[in-house]
């Protein structure tokens, strides 16, 4: 595939029902209403000049290059911002506008360097093409002020303080396009144009990139038409020569991306205009943050050792998967069947995933997979399946554009699921109300031109009791949408759940002791959701993260048919996943107690189609959890674990706990691309393959599996699927599969909502969102439509049951953790970046309050303890906590937060309750004992000795 | 798995349910353990629940200990 560029219609082709039809240069076209004459023109092949025009931006009219003649009218009006009108007759080349643009072109050119040979965007500048189209020949204009000669007062030097673009202001023709791409795309208003008339130019609002507002999304290096942003790699390495579409490995929004490539190095990833999920936007992590996927820590080689406390010992592919193979073995001959497990990996693709449950319940011959969606959205799934039917969220995020209010839930889309975020800031920006509930003040609660109607600034740990406020509301003030819950609904259930959140003791004014929400807040935003047109709810972990995770998704499930809110566009109940295919591994059949597509293991029909096409006997019962998993080995009973791409050690709550139980096993053999926390407790090491590596298909929050396209060969040799294969077939399970797509063709076989899903399909479609069968070819945007999937929906009820995990005299405080949009998760792959220099270590945020009464100053080593470890962190002091709750991030595994995080989990799914622990902060002047064991460990248990050959 | 882990996953359970009536409690605190728990944690608890240790809810011991009605 050669660098096919992605066509740029210059403004929008507008949505709408009525079209006209116009006539330009003696050809008809028509075009939807609204469509300006600029993107008539380029639907019929005809490219305008144009400079400060670009189809992911508003048209603004400023350039004077994409002059037109319309007859009938005076001028030479600009033909971006003229909309297209039935019977216009447009002249897009006469020799006025040749003139006239040429005339444009030379005062353009007469204030900019003429070093096209050694500039970075040599070969993709659209000044230099302009003046090409123009046909420009000579600059009149001599010497004279200019922003180019570095003896020139109005000279600034190239501002190289971001790590990942250059801006050189002596490029820049003040078109505007990076300030607006700011603005419209991305929703940050970092940037400005600073100075009047000659002397205006681009800004990060005074300052440099680095210390500037700016978040680094990429748009405005994107949006640029010269070399005044670009990218680093580009101004490195030179332009790209091919171009692979394929799907971001970061979080679960699941962007497309342009791999730019120059053979197999990797130059620069580009957003996809034709992304559904993305729609041409990116964030710093997945446009910039991918140097990780060739990193120097990549591990390449196969290894084995027989303690780990020995160093590593590298060796062959064919010894690696044999000594894992036959340990495995062994221990199922010395403890029984059930003595060994796997776990999947969210990052690996959906074929990966389903290998390695079919690996565990084909070979291992038990149920025994769980994959790290167990300490994210587990709720999710249950409290969805349970009251809609299906274990995924409702809506596709184009959806958010026809949302009226929108109410964000333990969620902190600018930095968990930043592209997601600009989506929601645009349709905020254009008026609809924002509720935010959220224990602290994140950045959607005010921003620029972003303000929630109400923050519901709740106790961590009191949603459902919150919840179950507004549901009071909603019904005792008549708000029930009765006709829709009449026909959707079952009513029964209804009347239950009606009558119990109508109690007294569910009112917010009762509650209000509990949740520390203002019961008059409470009011006003269940009455705003309730009435306020198309109400949508995004959730994150701050649902489900909770000993009530499940209970709070239902509620949230509750509320949204209550109100009529699911089932078309512009409303649902959503959660914004975590990992880039964690949908995918649930979807894969990763559960203990499930098999692809949700099935239950007990449903004799689901196990015989697998058991036939397997040629095995597949066991009926549940198998273990991950915690169940560390529970049994340090009971002695289970001894061998196969972890592809999860680092478990770090992710996994109670950090102590989960070693205990790795140390207690015989045969840890992991999967992954670097020597992370968990292979510390290793002896198979099984090098993995980034992203950039393999074939596959990723399913992002919406449902959207989109294709994953290998760009260079697999450093270790093998690409992870293949990995699984040759490990099944050591195990003495031959697995015969040639690509990837004969891996989805099983799937689809086996998985009725997959049924129609194929390779051909993708590429056909660039991506699909399931179900995805007879009943709907070409994929199910959104849920629920005419009915739920269950049929009825179903009401639960939801009491309120405090955690066990309380504040007192020894631990006052509750800590809540989180995320930041530089670093992703365990930091595996982002910490390898230069991302890191936002974001260099986990801090502690305090309120000023409570920091005072501990006399904590800014900067400070604080200790943080729970009953469960201790940790020491820098303290910020910060006005987004409220009194009493402390904050921390889990990027950096030397931190260790999860060595303070309580085994303590949801009733249904065993999720961890990570957003409560009761700590107590104090000063200190020295690393927690853990911390300090952690940096000699994390050199001992590491060691790589020489390589052996093999006469020794 | 240790009983008191059982127990506080299975009191975690009906919790839950509790705010249904008591037989639909019990059905449905039977379901979800025979649907999410391994034989050998419910066989655990099962005993536990018999001899009458761990702390295990009410509910719960219903739902463990109570055949199924045909």
């Amino acid at each position: 595939m050669g660098l096919m560029k992605e066509l740029d219609t210059g403004t929008p082709i507008r949505v709408a029902a009525q079209t006209v039809t116009l006539t330009i240069d003696g050809q008809s076209v028509s075009v939807p209403a609204g469509t300006s004459v600029m993107a008539a023109a380029m639907t019929m092949g005809t490219k305008i000049p144009k400079l400060c025009a670009t189809d992911m931006l508003e048209p603004f009219g400023s350039c004077r290059l994409c002059l037109v003649e319309i007859e009938g009218r005076r001028g030479t009006p600009a033909s971006c911002t003229t909309p297209s009108e039935d019977g216009m007759v447009v002249h897009t080349h006469t020799p006025k506008l040749a003139k006239l643009r040429k005339g444009v072109m030379e005062l353009y050119i007469s204030d900019h360097p003429l070093d096209c040979l050694t500039c970075a965007s040599n070969g993709d500048c659209e000044l230099q093409d302009m003046a090409g189209a123009v046909g420009l020949r000579e600059v009149r204009y001599g010497e004279g002020e200019n922003h180019v000669a570095p003896a020139s007062d109005r000279f600034l030097p190239k501002d190289t303080s971001n790590p990942y673009f250059t801006y050189d202001p002596s490029k820049c023709i003040v078109c505007n396009r990076c300030v607006r791409a700011c603005e419209e795309v991305q929703g940050t208003f970092a940037l400005t144009i600073e100075g009047r008339g000659f002397d205006s130019r681009v800004s990060p609002g005074g300052t440099d990139f680095f210390g500037s507002e700016c978040v680094s999304c990429g748009a405005c290096v994107q949006a640029c038409p010269t070399a005044t942003l670009v990218e680093n790699t580009v101004i490195e390495k030179g332009q790209p020569e091919r171009a692979v579409v394929t799907t971001c490995a970061y979080c679960g929004v699941g962007c497309s991306f342009r791999a730019e490539m120059q053979g197999d190095t990797l130059v620069r990833m580009v957003p996809s205009k034709g992304g559904k999920a993305n729609e041409g936007h990116s964030c710093v992590k997945g446009r910039f943050a991918w140097g990780y996927a060739t990193h120097k820590d990549r591990i390449t080689r196969p290894m084995v050792r027989d303690r780990i406390t020995d160093p590593w010992r590298e060796v062959s592919w064919q010894e690696a998967l044999g000594r894992a193979a036959s340990e495995f073995r062994r221990i199922q001959a010395q403890y029984g069947k059930d003595a060994i497990g796997g776990i999947t990996s969210s990052r690996c693709t959906n074929e990966e995933t389903y290998l390695v449950q079919k690996l565990i319940r084909a070979g291992f011959g038990n149920n025994n997979v769980d994959t790290c969606a167990r300490v994210c959205h587990s709720p999710t799934g249950y409290g969805l399946k349970t009251t809609f039917g299906t274990s995924a969220g409702t809506q596709d995020f184009k959806s958010v554009a026809k949302a009226d209010v929108v109410l964000v839930i333990g969620a902190n889309p600018t930095d968990g699921h930043p592209v997601f975020a600009s989506r929601l800031k645009k349709r905020l920006r254009q008026g609809a109300k924002l509720i935010v509930a959220d224990p602290r003040r994140i950045d959607l609660v005010k921003g620029p031109h972003v303000r929630a109607e109400h923050h519901l600034q709740l106790v961590p740990g009191t949603n459902v009791a919150l919840m179950n406020a507004i549901a009071h509301v909603i019904v005792t003030e008549g708000l029930v949408d009765e006709r829709y819950v009449r026909e959707r609904c079952d009513l029964g259930d209804f009347e239950s759940w009606a009558r119990f959140v109508a109690e007294d003791r569910h009112s917010p004014e009762a509650t209000e002791a509990v949740t520390g929400v203002p019961a008059a807040e409470v009011r006003a935003a269940a009455r705003l959701y309730a009435t306020g047109g198309n109400g949508a709810i995004y959730y994150g972990l701050g649902v489900t993260e909770h000993s009530q995770g499940s209970t709070m998704v239902m509620a949230m499930a509750n509320l949204a048919m209550a109100t009529g809110n699911i089932g078309r566009e512009g409303v649902g109940v959503n959660p914004l996943r975590g990992q880039n295919n964690v949908q995918g591994s649930c979807d894969m059949g990763s559960f203990p107690h499930e098999l692809p597509g949700y099935r239950h293991v007990s449903d004799d029909a689901t196990r015989e189609s697998f058991e036939a096409l397997w040629g095995v006997t597949l066991s009926s019962d549940p198998g273990m959890r991950i915690p169940n998993m560390l529970d049994e080995a340090v009971a002695g009973t289970f001894k061998g674990i196969y972890i592809q791409g999860e680092d478990i050690v770090q992710s996994d709550p109670d950090t102590q706990h989960v070693v205990a139980g790795l140390e207690a096993m015989e045969c840890v053999v992991i999967q992954d691309i670097f020597l992370n926390e968990t292979a510390k407790y290793a002896h198979v090491f099984l090098p993995g393959s980034s992203f950039l590596e393999k074939d596959g298909t990723f399913t992002n929050a919406e449902r959207r599996i989109n294709r994953v396209r290998k760009v260079m060969a697999p450093l270790g040799g093998m690409a992870d699927w293949e990995v699984t294969i040759a490990f099944a077939e050591a195990l003495g399970v031959p697995m015969h599969y040639g690509h990837p797509s004969e891996i989805m063709d099983e799937i689809a076989a086996l998985t009725p909502s997959f049924a129609g899903v194929s390779y051909a399909l993708l590429e056909e479609k660039g991506s699909v969102q399931w179900p995805c069968n007879a009943a709907a070819p070409e994929g199910t945007p959104i849920m629920h439509v005419d009915r739920f999937v269950r049929g009825k929906g179903k009401f639960m009820i939801t009491e309120f049951v405090a955690t066990e995990e309380r504040t007192g005299p020894r631990f006052p405080l509750i800590l809540t953790t989180g995320r930041i949009l530089s670093q992703y998760n365990v930091g595996a792959q982002t910490r390898r970046t230069a991302n890191s220099r936002w974001h260099e270590e986990d801090v502690l945020e305090i309120h000023p309050f409570d920091a005072e009464q501990r006399g904590i100053v800014e900067g400070d080593l604080v200790s943080v303890a729970s009953r469960s470890g201790d940790i020491a962190l820098h303290a910020v002091i910060s006005e987004r906590m409220q009194p009493g709750v402390v904050y921390t991030t889990f990027h950096h595994a030397k931190s260790g937060a999860n060595v303070i995080t309580t085994e303590f989990s949801d009733w249904a799914t065993n999720c961890p309750e990570y957003k409560v622990t009761a700590v107590q902060v104090r000063r200190t002047n020295r690393p927690s004992d853990w911390q300090l064991r952690f940096e000699q460990e994390d050199e001992a248990l590491r060691r790589i000795g020489p390589a052996l050959d093999a006469a020794e | 798995m240790d009983t008191a882990k059982l127990a506080r996953m299975g009191n975690q359970i009906a919790a839950f349910f509790r705010s249904y009536p008591e037989e639909q409690a019990v059905a449905s605190i039977r379901d979800h353990v025979r649907q999410f728990w391994t034989p050998k944690m419910r066989e655990t608890a099962r005993a536990a629940c018999e001899r009458g240790e761990g702390g295990f809810d009410p509910l719960v011991v219903r739902a463990l200990v109570e055949r199924e009605r045909v």
